[in-house]
C-alpha cells in the first residue's frame, strides 16, 4: 500500500482519513434512522357521541328531565348551526410549540382540506407520557359558532398513543355542558354532556412537518 | 328462404351492421341507422336453421343463441306530460343451460344437485331519440338446488338470483324509464310425510337490490305448512308464515314490518280441467317506530325527532291460482290468479306497507303447431297505507296480446302488443304507456 501512495502521490495521512469519512460515510448509509423530521401540527378525525339532558315543562309548568342520545353527525349539526355535510368532520387538533402541546377542537372541512370552524377555546391539557402511551385531560370552553349554538364547556379524559412523537389513537370520556341559545332568555337552555365518547380514527386529516 | 346453407360473410354482415349502425347512431346520421339496421334484421331472419349441436360438456349443457329485434314505445319516461316516443333497435346473444350432477345427499337417489342459468346480453340503441345502452338482460337467472335426505325429511337448499330490468309494470308504477331488480332468495324447505298426511317447513331469506331505493329490501320468512292429502295430486294445507322486512336505510319513508298470515286452502288438480291453489286467510303487520332525523327544536332537534310512528294493519289475505284446460279442446289454455293482501312492501314507493288486490287473466291458443296467440289481461289495485304514507290508491291496468311462430327447429319469432294504464289518486302519476316488440331469437 506504500508502494501505492508514492506512486500515487497521496499523502498517507490524507489517505487514512479519507478512508475513515468514507467508513463513517458508509455506517451512516446502513444505519436505520433514529430521528426523523418533527411535527408541528396534526389533525385527527375524530367522533364525539353520547348523551345529553335538558330539563324541560311540560304544560302543567312541572319540570321534565329529558335525555337523548347524539351522534356525531347531531353534534356537528349543533356547531355548525344545521345539517352537516359528509365532508364536514370533527378535528382533533395537536399544535406542538414551544416544547408545549395544545390541543383544540374543530370542524374539518374534507374537502378544502382546512378547519372551518373552531369549536374550543382556552384549553387547559395536561398531558403525562412514557413516549409510547399517554394520558391525558382537557378542559374547554366552547365558542359560541352561530345564533343558535352558544357553546358550552367540556372536560375530556383519556388515554392514547405516540405515533410518530404527536398524541394520537385517542379514546377519553367527556361530561360537560352544551348552550342552546333558544329561548332567548340569558345562556339559553342549558344540556348537560353526561355521557360521551371521544376516539380518533388512525389516519390523520393533515400533518404539517417542522421545517 | 331458410334451408339455404350458412355462410360466413353472412354472419359477418349481421356483425358488423349493427356495429356500424351503432357508430352512425353516434354521428346522428338517421337514415343511415334505419338503413343499416333493416339490413341487419334481412340478414337475421335469412340466416339458415344450420343444425349444430346443442353444448353437452358432461354435465354441462346449454343452449347458445342471438336475438335480435326492435321496440316501440309511445312514452319512453313513463310520464304523465311531455310524452315521448321512441323506435329502438335490439341484437345481442342469449345463453341458457346448466349443471346437472348426479351428487346425492342421505339416502336420496331420485334427486340430483342442479345449476340452471339463464342470461342475455343486449345492444338497444334508439332510431328516433339518438342514445344507446349495452346491458345484461332480462331474464337473468342462475339456481342451484341441493336436495338431502336427513331420516325421514326430504330437504332442499335452493339459491336462485334474478335480474330483472324489462318490466313494463314496474318501470309504470315507479314512473320511471326502466327500474332494474336483482333479488336473491336463498331458501331451505323440509318436508316430511305421514302417510295421508305431511308437513313442510321453510326458511327464507330474500334479498332485493334495486336502482330505486324504494325497492330495496331484505326479508326473512319462516313458514310451517301441514297438509293432508285428500286424493291423488290433490291436498289440504294450512300455511302459517311469519315475516321480516328490512327496508333500505336510504329509504327514510319505510318502516320495518313484522307479520304474520295464515291460509287454509286446497291445491293440487283441483277438477280433471282444473289444476291450481285456492287458499283464504288473514293477515296481520305491523310497522316498527323509526326514526328518521331531527326536528327543529334545541340541540340539533335530538330531543324531538321526527319519528314513524308504530303502526298495525290487518286484513283479509286470499289468492287463486290456477290453470285450465278443456279436455275437448287442448290447443287453448286459460291461466287465473286472482290475490288479496293486506301487508305487501315495495310495490309503490312512499310508504311501508300496502294492501293490494289483484286479477290475471291469461290464455294461450295454439292457432297451428307453430304458432302461438297469446292475451294477457291483468287488473291491480294498490293502496298506500300509513300514517306516514302519502295514502296513494292505484288502479293498474295492463293488457298484453303476444304472438310467436316457431319458423324452423333453431329459428323462433314473436311479437308482442302491450298496453299499461296507471290510474293514480295523485294526478301526476295517471299516465299510459302502449309498447311494441318485435324479436327473432335463432338458437345455435
Amino acid at each position: 500500500m506504500h508502494k501505492l501512495q508514492q506512486k500515487m502521490n497521496i499523502p498517507l495521512g490524507r489517505s487514512i482519513a479519507s478512508v475513515v469519512v468514507v467508513f463513517i460515510m458508509l455506517l451512516l448509509c446502513f444505519t436505520p434512522p433514529v430521528a426523523q423530521a418533527g411535527i408541528t401540527n396534526v389533525i385527527w378525525q375524530a367522533t364525539l357521541a353520547g348523551q345529553l339532558a335538558i330539563q324541560q315543562y311540560n304544560g302543567k309548568l312541572q319540570p321534565r328531565e329529558q335525555i337523548a342520545n347524539f351522534k356525531n353527525s347531531d353534534f356537528l349539526a349543533m356547531v355548525i348551526g344545521g345539517a352537516s355535510s359528509t365532508n364536514a368532520v370533527l378535528g382533533v387538533n395537536f399544535v406542538m410549540a414551544g416544547g408545549q402541546t395544545n390541543f383544540y377542537l374543530s370542524v374539518y372541512d374534507k374537502t378544502n382540506r382546512q378547519n372551518f370552524l373552531r369549536i374550543t377555546t382556552n384549553e387547559t391539557m395536561a398531558l403525562i407520557s412514557d413516549g409510547k402511551n399517554l394520558t391525558f385531560t382537557i378542559e374547554a370552553p366552547m365558542l359560541t359558532t352561530n345564533s343558535t349554538w352558544g357553546g358550552g364547556f367540556l372536560r375530556i379524559a383519556g388515554t392514547g398513543k405516540i405515533v410518530s412523537g404527536v398524541p394520537g389513537q385517542l379514546n377519553a370520556a367527556v361530561n360537560g355542558v352544551f348552550i342552546d341559545n333558544r329561548p332567548s332568555d340569558l345562556n339559553g337552555t342549558t344540556g348537560l354532556v353526561i355521557k360521551a365518547t371521544l376516539s380518533t380514527l388512525s389516519t390523520p386529516l393533515r400533518v404539517q412537518p417542522s421545517n | 328462404m331458410f334451408n339455404h346453407p350458412i355462410k360466413p360473410l353472412d354472419v359477418a354482415f349481421f356483425v358488423l351492421g349493427y356495429l356500424q349502425a351503432i357508430k352512425i347512431a353516434t354521428s346522428r346520421r338517421q337514415s343511415g341507422i334505419r338503413l343499416l339496421a333493416m339490413l341487419s334484421l334481412v340478414l337475421f331472419f335469412t340466416l339458415p336453421a344450420r343444425a349444430q349441436q346443442t353444448i353437452v360438456l358432461g354435465p354441462l349443457h346449454g343452449d347458445l343463441g342471438v336475438q335480435a329485434g326492435f321496440q316501440y314505445t309511445d312514452n319512453i319516461s313513463n310520464t304523465s306530460s311531455n310524452k315521448q316516443s321512441d323506435l329502438s333497435l335490439l341484437v345481442g346473444p342469449t345463453f341458457n343451460g346448466g349443471l346437472t350432477l348426479p351428487v346425492h345427499f342421505g339416502s336420496s337417489m331420485s334427486d340430483e344437485m342442479t345449476l340452471g342459468a339463464g342470461v342475455s346480453y343486449q345492444e338497444q340503441f334508439s332510431v328516433t331519440s339518438n342514445y344507446m345502452k349495452q346491458t345484461f338482460n332480462s331474464p337473468v337467472n342462475v339456481n342451484l338446488m341441493i336436495p338431502v335426505r336427513v331420516y325421514e325429511w326430504k330437504v332442499t337448499i335452493s339459491d336462485s338470483f334474478s335480474f330483472d330490468n324489462t318490466s313494463l309494470d314496474s318501470a309504470v308504477l315507479a314512473g320511471q324509464q326502466q327500474v332494474e331488480q336483482y333479488i336473491n332468495t336463498a331458501s331451505i324447505n323440509a318436508e316430511r310425510n305421514f302417510g295421508k298426511a305431511g308437513i313442510s317447513l321453510g326458511v327464507e331469506r330474500i334479498d332485493k337490490f334495486s336502482s330505486l331505493p324504494s325497492n330495496e329490501e331484505t326479508d326473512y320468512q319462516l313458514s310451517v305448512s301441514p297438509y293432508f292429502t285428500l286424493r291423488e295430486n290433490y291436498k289440504l294445507f294450512w300455511t302459517t308464515t311469519y315475516g321480516l322486512v328490512f327496508p333500505s336505510p336510504n329509504d327514510p319513508t319505510r318502516q320495518n314490518v313484522e307479520s304474520i298470515t295464515s291460509e287454509v286452502g286446497v291445491s293440487g288438480q283441483i277438477t280433471p280441467a282444473f289444476n291450481g291453489s285456492i287458499s283464504l286467510g288473514y293477515g296481520l303487520s305491523h310497522l316498527y317506530e323509526k326514526r328518521v332525523g331531527s326536528g327543529s327544536g334545541i340541540f340539533g332537534g335530538i330531543f324531538d325527532p321526527i319519528v314513524l310512528p308504530q303502526q298495525n294493519f290487518s286484513g283479509i289475505s286470499s289468492s287463486i291460482a290456477g290453470s285450465y284446460t278443456h279436455p275437448l279442446h287442448p290447443n287453448t289454455s286459460y291461466s287465473i290468479s286472482a290475490y288479496r293482501s293486506p301487508g305487501v312492501t315495495a310495490l309503490i314507493s312512499g310508504s311501508s306497507v300496502q294492501a293490494v288486490t289483484g286479477v290475471s287473466l291469461g290464455l294461450a291458443h295454439k292457432l297451428s303447431s307453430t304458432l302461438t296467440l297469446a292475451p294477457v289481461f291483468q287488473w291491480t289495485y294498490i293502496e298506500s297505507l300509513g300514517i306516514s304514507s302519502n295514502h296513494e290508491r292505484e288502479n293498474l291496468f295492463s293488457m298484453s296480446i303476444a304472438l310467436s311462430r316457431q319458423l324452423t327447429s333453431r329459428l323462433s319469432a314473436s311479437i308482442q302488443y302491450q298496453y299499461v294504464s296507471r290510474m293514480s289518486s295523485i294526478p301526476g302519476n295517471t299516465f299510459d304507456v302502449t309498447q311494441i316488440t318485435g324479436q327473432a331469437n335463432y338458437r345455435f
